[in-house]
């Protein structure tokens, strides 16, 4: 099979697109600061 | 060749993509056909960050992927797999390439999701910069609840931290040892809260008891050998 055909088993669990700790929140603004409006923690990266 | 940091320096710069599709989506498709254009693409996203640092070579021994099982495969056929254990995520370095299961069953059969390690957390954590959560690229939290394993690229220009170098000029101490050695692996027994040993160069049934207590501790295989993995715990710079 191609990789293409696949690719309905990438990224399937909704754990996928959640945070799975429950302090992740915690931890990232303690790492990178506060988010930007999307919720996305940039640091010195933006 | 690249390293380590220039493949998450690429990563970091890929931060709040969002959508799809978007530059990463694209240059896969343009590589591999157009239907990659709205595909899942966690696992093109550590492809263009490979690309664009210089890394494909380790990061896709096997060339571009997409579908993450092919890739954690990759990294069984090279040796370079280290499964999701809590022991084993504390000794994953900035750069692996970490593959996810959700249901702890470490089975690379079913990895749906990848990352890369920004940083190693302790207790089994590490800190992330994944593509396509949340149909964007975030940084996250994971622990080995919901890790399979972690692919370790050959990456080159990474040379050896200095506890690599010093634990690798250690040798292998078991029961029945003698020398100056032992007499130091005793020291460090005595300041990991083990007062019953004797400093004497030999290696006896209370030295070996007290390095299985460590190794425990330390989330190792209590086997009484101190070796590569044990020195780091006695020594309190394991991750």
């Amino acid at each position: 099979m191609r990789e293409i055909d696949y690719m309905d088993l990438v990224d399937a669990n909704p754990d996928v697109h959640r945070a799975t700790e429950p302090d992740e929140e915690q931890v990232l603004r303690a790492l990178y600061g506060e988010p930007d409006a999307d919720g996305v923690y940039l640091g010195e990266d933006a | 060749m690249g390293t380590a940091e220039g493949m998450l320096a690429q990563a970091r710069k890929s931060l709040g993509i969002s959508g799809r599709p978007n530059v990463i989506t694209r240059e896969y498709a343009a590589h591999h056909g157009s239907d990659f254009l709205k595909a899942s693409w966690c696992d093109m996203s550590i492809t263009y960050w490979a690309r664009h640092s210089d890394n494909s070579k380790a990061v896709l021994p096997a060339g571009d992927r997409a579908y993450t099982v092919w890739h954690a495969e990759d990294f069984q056929k090279l040796k370079r797999w280290y499964s999701g254990t809590t022991a084993n995520v504390n000794k994953a370095k900035p750069g692996d390439i970490v593959f996810f299961d959700w249901g702890s069953s470490n089975s690379v059969g079913a990895i749906d999701h990848v990352g890369i390690v920004e940083k190693v957390l302790g207790n089994g954590r590490v800190q992330t910069i994944e593509g396509n959560t949340s149909d964007s690229v975030r940084r996250r939290v994971r622990s080995s609840s919901v890790i399979a394993g972690y692919g370790r690229p050959a990456y080159s220009g990474s040379t050896p931290n200095w506890t690599e170098t010093i634990v690798n000029k250690l040798p292998t101490l078991k029961r029945g040892a003698t020398g100056e050695h032992v007499e130091s692996l005793q020291g460090l027994l005595m300041a990991r809260s083990h007062p019953e040993i004797k400093i004497d160069g030999s290696f006896g049934d209370s030295t070996e008891k007290a390095v299985r207590a460590v190794q425990r501790w330390g989330g190792l295989h209590d086997d009484g050998v101190v070796g590569p993995s044990t020195w780091p715990v006695l020594l309190r710079v394991h991750a």
